[in-house]
């Protein structure tokens, strides 16, 4: 369809690494500094504001979360969350980008498996919905193996889920992962190895 | 993970693949209008919203309790309380908020217009309540008004899909997707996805050369859908079965009027041998680049009939390509 032929705008939260580039051409204008309460001294450089990171990270922020609760609306609301969070405790300037996307990151799928857990809450009282990845726009491009295999990722555990987004599409090494979600790198291989054991049987099952 | 064996080598090679093809549907103009969290934006925000109107009543109240303590000493106090008592202002001067769904209804019969209803079946329309649906769409919980977004505009713009009302004052939800989607849900208290539980109503460009759907090469076929045919069990996406994949059929084509324009009205009917089948419909003003669907609503919902039927495009105009 015509939505999905549209450029998309922003950073790629599949290339963690290049945060810092991507938060200083940002959107958003810098301010200007007053040299002269700086005693006329030259400025230093500077920083990368919140604003400048929302604007180039968010989309790639949102794409990271509809991985994990697999429906726009609850990730746009995850990654404004998220932002928020990231607002109240660095403020406009960020010091560290790095430091900030680590923490964003952290924050996007932290509120993503609560989303899931309410999720799962609400299941025991009203009628169960999975969001699946199927709006008509989603729909059209999406073929039907993938829509197999997402199906069966979304079966799996929700560490096992995020473990596997975080490497197999944000592509973190295990020691990001391990930093991301708080676990030791032993937990994040091992718990990668049987994700995907899982998934491989999930998706043997669905085709016998 | 860090040595991935040949036996996991395709599973990893098609996870990869199927995760970027999702991600990818997800571009920037299907996300909400950017609002990024700033402490001076919602100070100023709170001033204009609460200080200005704040300062304006007391200022009022304050000159009005200083003519009548100077210019009118002796109160009739026989007068009765409730005729002091202010009145509120008229309604019609009420501002929606900005980010509100806001369908102001253009006829006080609301009924008027049904015969408008360009469905094949009846539909039924909800005359009960006529209030207007100022209920707002879903925003991010923390953002702040649509005006204070960058980028977003304090006016209604006339070739945004919010420019398309509805004349009747029905139960429903309306959720923005953006600038040219949004979905009617029917069930206002629903908060998932709007597959399988509401109405797409969407705009395009007149004419548009984007090949998007719906178009007049495909519409007429049996394949002619918005979506690749796949099955779907209570509103939800099930994967097919590798021997009972789906078929799409056209079961209905016609010429229909609605809110005053005529509109091509297409039904496709999937099949899915083990699942069961869903019905696509679709009512598409073509002249006025203006198209509601629905992707497997239960039977006997009827929230796009009445959709349909309460169209007003009176304040509306074709977005230019």
């Amino acid at each position: 369809m015509a939505l999905l032929s549209m450029p998309a705008f922003g950073g790629d939260e599949r290339s963690p690494d290049s945060a810092s580039d991507d938060a200083t051409a940002g959107a958003a204008p810098r301010r200007p500094r007053l040299r002269i309460l700086r005693g006329g001294r030259e400025e230093p450089p500077a920083r990368p504001t919140l604003t400048e990171l929302y604007h180039a990270r968010r989309l790639g922020m949102v794409r990271l979360s509809i991985l994990l609760v697999d429906d726009l609306g609850t990730a746009e609301d995850v990654v404004q969350d998220a932002f928020t969070a990231l607002y109240r405790r660095f403020g406009e300037d960020l010091d560290d980008v790095d430091n900030a996307m680590a923490y964003l990151r952290t924050s996007v799928v932290n509120l993503s498996r609560s989303v899931l857990r309410r999720r799962r809450t609400a299941r025991a009282y009203v009628p169960p919905h999975e969001p699946a990845a199927a709006s008509p726009e989603d729909a059209v491009v999406l073929s039907e193996e993938h829509l197999r295999v997402l199906g069966a990722v979304q079966r799996l555990a929700p560490r096992q889920r995020e473990v596997l987004v975080l490497r197999y599409w944000s592509d973190m090494t295990e020691a990001q992962i391990a930093e991301t979600l708080g676990l030791s790198r032993g937990a994040v291989k091992s718990t990668a190895s049987r994700a995907i054991d899982a998934l491989e049987k999930l998706m043997k099952d669905e085709q016998s | 993970m860090t040595e991935p064996n040949a036996r996991d080598e395709s599973v990893e090679d098609l996870l990869r693949a199927a995760m970027a093809a999702r991600a990818d549907t997800v571009t920037a103009h299907r996300l909400r209008p950017p609002a990024p969290p700033h402490a001076d934006r919602s100070a100023h925000s709170r001033w204009k919203s609460i200080g200005l109107p704040l300062s304006a009543v007391l200022l009022a109240a304050a000159v009005v309790g200083g003519v009548s303590l100077v210019g009118a000493p002796t109160t009739n106090r026989s007068t009765p309380l409730q005729s002091r008592v202010p009145t509120p202002p008229p309604t019609a001067f009420v501002t929606p908020s900005p980010g509100m769904t806001s369908a102001l209804p253009t006829h006080d019969a609301p009924t008027d217009v049904l015969e408008a209803n360009g469905t094949p079946e009846s539909s039924t329309a909800e005359s009960e309540d006529t209030r207007p649906d100022t209920r707002p769409t879903t925003r991010p919980p923390s953002s702040k008004p649509a005006s204070t977004a960058p980028g977003s505009s304090t006016k209604p713009r006339s070739d945004d899909v919010s420019a398309v009302r509805f004349r009747t004052q029905p139960s429903w939800r309306v959720v923005r997707a953006d600038a040219r989607h949004e979905c009617v849900l029917a069930d206002p208290a629903y908060t998932g996805d709007c597959l399988g539980h509401g109405a797409w109503v969407s705009v395009r460009p007149v004419p548009d050369a984007s090949g998007g759907w719906p178009a007049e090469a495909t519409v007429d076929k049996d394949d002619g859908g918005p979506t690749r045919p796949s099955c779907m069990r209570d509103g939800v996406p099930v994967t097919p079965s590798p021997h009972g994949g789906p078929t799409m059929r056209l079961t209905a084509k016609s010429t229909v009027t609605v809110a005053g324009h005529p509109a091509k009205y297409r039904s496709w009917t999937v099949t899915c041998a083990e699942v069961g089948s869903y019905d696509i419909r679709l009512w598409w003003l073509v002249d006025q680049g203006v198209y509601i669907h629905t992707v497997g609503l239960p039977a006997g919902s009827d929230i796009a009939d009445r959709v349909v039927a309460s169209l007003d495009l009176s304040g509306y105009k074709p977005p230019t390509s």
